[in-house]
């Protein structure tokens, strides 16, 4: 009997421990939900960014990294969206279309720029927005404080509507 | 009893058997053995714990100065890779011996940097004290990374993330600095210590105008023997009349050098002493200064309330 409860108690503890260890990292940063067609398809979707900078190589960067020379880089999971390696002129607005690479469920931009050092006493931003044709999808402003890198991740989700369900 | 026992001995050697294997893989780690106390701690940010990083300096030595013992060289004989700063800071090249008696590969952390030259004594020579900027600091990591996969491939994932996460501080730590040193007024900008280890910092963050953004030090280069090293009574002149000029508001010691110098042109020139800056080491574990950031943060916080009106 003793040493069912101690094995019993034992099993607690350790699962208990393990359960939580297992939701904690289950857990997802929220994510902005948008309901979108089947009909509307990814080429019709368009990704502005705007930096409020003149973005330029980092010379912090790590020497023989793919993105050592690059400026400004936007990522879909591990596909490269876009990627600057010339210096982008402030308040310049690119637009990327078409944004490949999205699809129906969840998805992450990952988008990083580098300010000048010569800024390193100024708050960066990149505002970066995402067009479903003329509608908008996301308005989101990454921040870089004091000359750091301005980099984020921006999470939404993509779902079929009931009536893209219904055309099918 | 007897059984309860058993129960518990089971569970217990289950718990521990991770620990006993990660003791056993810990036994096989390389090591590196770094000469200073910056470059150590460098790698250690980017091994994390899968390499042993050690120190030949202990905080606070003079590395211009400093005579290998024989516990060194132990050290040295069980090092996988050493790692020296060179352009001569370490006096007679002592670590670059060290490594090639014991034949062992070494590198240079400051390969491929742009060295400022500084004339002394009718020469041009190379300033080591690179590592006084952030941004000479990520050409330091750069090289240790590469010198780290070089050594240990299986491991170039985890030392490449660490050192993109390291360079990311590396320049904040320097935007930071600016913004510090902007509490001072340019005129106040007068940075005078033991010897000439901030050249770096000082053309970096535009101190000492009046010196062509360099040091200004009653010593030179080294506290060593060395061509240009140590202090002269005309190099001792120069710097009274620097200080009584610029108007200087202190001056400063450093954490691995005798502070007589400096004490003694406080004297003369009634200039009050703003406190001990690390220089050529780190500070020691638990101090403030046991990083290189924390170094460099505690150096500009001293500089920058010893100067600012």
């Amino acid at each position: 009997m003793r040493i069912a409860l101690t094995a019993l108690i034992w099993l607690i503890m350790i699962g208990g421990l393990s359960l939580y260890i297992h939701q904690r990292d289950q857990r997802l940063p929220p994510a902005i939900q948008i309901l979108t067609t089947e009909a509307a398809s990814m080429v019709d979707y368009t990704l502005e960014i705007t930096p409020t900078f003149s973005p330029e190589p980092d010379p912090f960067a790590l020497h023989g990294d793919p993105s050592a020379s690059a400026t400004l880089v936007v990522r879909v999971g591990e596909r490269e969206l876009f990627r600057s390696e010339q210096a982008l002129p402030a308040g310049k607005t690119v637009s990327v279309h078409p944004v490949a690479g999205l699809v129906v469920g969840r998805n992450e931009l990952y988008l990083w720029a580098t300010p000048p050092l010569s800024e390193a006493l100024m708050d960066h931003a990149v505002r970066v927005r995402l067009l479903q044709g003329n509608q908008e999808v996301f308005d989101e402003t990454l921040w870089g404080l004091s000359g750091a890198k301005v980099a984020g991740t921006i999470a939404f989700i993509l779902e079929r509507s009931a009536e893209a369900e219904h055309d099918h | 009893m007897l059984r309860l026992l058993a129960v518990f001995l089971t569970l217990t050697v289950l718990l521990l058997a991770p620990m006993v294997m990660a003791a056993r893989n810990a036994a096989r780690q390389p090591v590196v053995v770094a000469s200073t106390t910056q470059i150590a701690d460098f790698a250690r940010q980017i091994a994390g714990d899968r390499l042993i990083v050690k120190s030949i300096l202990a905080p606070g030595a003079d590395p211009h100065t400093y005579q290998p013992t024989p516990d060194d060289v132990q050290i040295v004989l069980g090092a996988d890779l050493c790692l020296e700063n060179g352009l001569h800071l370490e006096g007679k090249n002592w670590m670059a011996t060290l490594a090639r008696d014991a034949g062992k590969k070494l590198g240079t952390v400051t390969r491929d940097l742009s060295p400022l030259m500084i004339g002394t004594a009718g020469q041009s020579i190379s300033d080591p004290h690179a590592w006084f900027t952030p941004r000479n600091a990520a050409l330091y990591v750069n090289n240790i990374t590469m010198a780290l996969e070089q050594l240990d491939p299986a491991g170039a994932f985890e030392y490449r993330a660490r050192a993109k996460l390291y360079l990311q501080q590396l320049r904040v730590l320097d935007a930071w600095i600016r913004e510090q040193v902007n509490h001072i007024p340019p005129q106040r900008r007068i940075l005078v210590t033991t010897h000439d280890a901030f050249n770096y910092f000082c053309r970096e963050y535009q101190f000492n105008p009046d010196n062509d953004y360099l040091s200004i030090a009653p010593v030179g280069w080294s506290t060593g023997s060395e061509v240009g090293a140590g202090m002269t009574p005309e190099r001792h002149r120069q710097v009274v009349e620097s200080i009584r000029q610029a108007g200087a508001p202190a001056i400063f010691v450093e954490t691995t050098i005798n502070p007589k110098q400096i004490r003694e042109l406080a004297r003369e020139t009634g200039v009050r002493i703003g406190g001990e800056l690390y220089s050529d080491s780190m500070g020691s574990a638990g101090s403030a200064g046991e990083t290189y950031i924390g170094m460099m943060r505690e150096n500009v916080l001293l500089i920058v309330q010893s100067l600012q009106p």
